[in-house]
This record gives structure tokens, sequence and C-alpha cells, in this order.
């Protein structure tokens, strides 16, 4: 279980520092483009040029290096966890499933370490939390 | 402190599950702002992606508001609500007060029920490795 976290670390968190330096500064070549008009080429119409994308971009890199770095590894998975849902959501919704497999792989990695890290999460699940005054 | 939190709790709650269920069967009947934020609001609605954010809102909504799971329910409102004030800022569509009330209550709950919350933070987690 020790190596199966290292590794599904090392992978998520490369995955999304790459993937988010790539929604700030884009260096991967994409291929072809959503045709004008459907729902993705709609929808990144409007994220991309408002900015939106890149403050998503910037919580994939912090969330990446934090997952890497190890030592903060419950606090990325935190951060990466709403952005997985959205990438799954906008896979689904708006592409009709087309590219949707690095979303499927980052989401397990991300399921397999919040199972790994169960001890750093079982206080967000308790059932009768108290507040602190 | 003690009715300082009841009154968040009531307020985010009350605030997240009357607009989560109208995210999902829209009785509100809310004219869209205009430009940008109409374009993506309109395909969000169309492509029932609000429909998921809205179950997101009322579950975690009503978690408050019974008061059970409701560390499990800030954290789900977190992200809701980073993206709610992202569109009221990058869009400009001029209402940024409600969120910010909201992420106001949401500051204060996470800071009072901060024990749930401080295991995230540790400095050096090590990865259970019992095998069940």
């Amino acid at each position: 279980m020790k190596i199966v976290a290292l590794i599904c670390r090392i992978l998520l968190g490369l995955m999304f520092v790459v993937f988010g330096a790539n929604g700030i500064h884009p260096f991967i070549p994409m291929g072809p483009m959503p045709p004008a008009g459907s729902p993705p080429a709609q929808f990144m119409g409007v994220m991309m040029p408002s900015g939106w994308m890149h403050h998503v971009a910037f919580f994939q890199i912090l969330g990446g290096l934090l997952v890497l770095i190890g030592g903060t590894a419950p606090l990325g998975l935190v951060i990466l966890g709403p952005i997985l849902v959205n990438i799954l959501l906008f896979h689904i919704l708006l592409t009709g499933g087309q590219g949707i497999a690095p979303g499927l792989i980052a989401t397990l990695l991300e399921i397999i370490l919040i199972y790994a890290y169960r001890n750093n999460f079982a206080g967000i699940f308790s059932y009768k939390a108290k507040p602190t005054v | 402190m003690k009715y300082l939190i009841l009154t968040c709790r009531i307020l985010l709650g009350v605030a997240m599950a009357f607009f989560g269920a109208n995210h999902i069967l829209n009785f509100l009947h809310m004219t869209p702002p205009p430009s940008d934020a109409t374009t993506w609001a309109t395909l969000m609605a169309v492509h029932h992606y609000f429909s998921v954010v809205g179950v997101l809102e009322l579950v975690a909504g009503i978690l408050l508001l019974v008061g059970r799971f409701v560390p499990l329910a800030l954290t789900i409102l977190g992200p809701v609500l980073v993206n709610i004030l992202l569109f009221d800022v990058l869009f400009e569509a001029g209402g940024l007060a409600p969120g910010l009330a909201c992420a106001l209550f949401w500051l204060i709950l996470a800071v009072v029920y901060r024990r749930n919350f401080m295991p995230l933070f540790a400095a050096d987690p090590k990865p259970d490795t019992t095998t069940p």
C-alpha cells in the first residue's frame, strides 16, 4: 500500500501540475478543437477569455504540488477533488463522454489516495461534529 | 458564540438548500444577466450541469440545517462557493453580495469546526498501510 500510494501520488501530482501549467501557458499540442458552436466550444469560449480557466489552472498546480510534496497530500487531495468533479461533469454533460479517459484515471488515483490517507479525512465525515468555541 | 454558529448554520443552510432546489426546479424564473454570464448560465442549465450543482447545494444545505455531517457539508460547499464568487467577480454580473455573505458564514463555520479539518493540514501524514 505504501508503494501504491507513492506511485498514485506521483502520477496524480504530475498530471495536475503539467495540465495546470498548460492551462496557464499552453505548451501541449492540442488535437482538433471542438466544432464552433458545440457545447464544449461554447463553454471554453466563456471560460477562457473571462480568466476562469486560469483560476482553475492555478488550483490544479497548487493541488498537484501539494500531492507531490507528500507531507501535504490530504490538503492537495481536497483541492483536486472538486476540480475532478467538474472535469468529469464537463465530459459527461458537455462533450458526451469524449476524452473522459484521463479524468477517469485521475479520479481512480484520487480515490485510492483518499482511501490511503483515510485517517486524515475521518474528521470530515464525522456524523455529530461539535464546534470548538 | 453558540448562537452565532447556529445563525450561520441556518442562514448558509437555508440559502444553499433554497437556491440549490431552484437550480433543479427553476421556480424563481430568474432573468439571466447579459452577455457572457448568459451564454454560460444557459449552457449550464440546458446540459443539466446546474442540476448536479443544485443537488450538491441542496444536500449540503439540508445537512447544515439538521446539524449532521456539518464538516462534510462545508467541504462540499467550499468549492461551490469558490465558483459562485469566481462567476460574480469574473462576469461582473452585479450580484456579489449574497455570495460574499455565504462565504462569510462558511468561513465562520469552518473556523469553529476546525477540529474536524485539522487532520487535512497535518504536517507529515502517513498513508494508512494496514490492509483491510
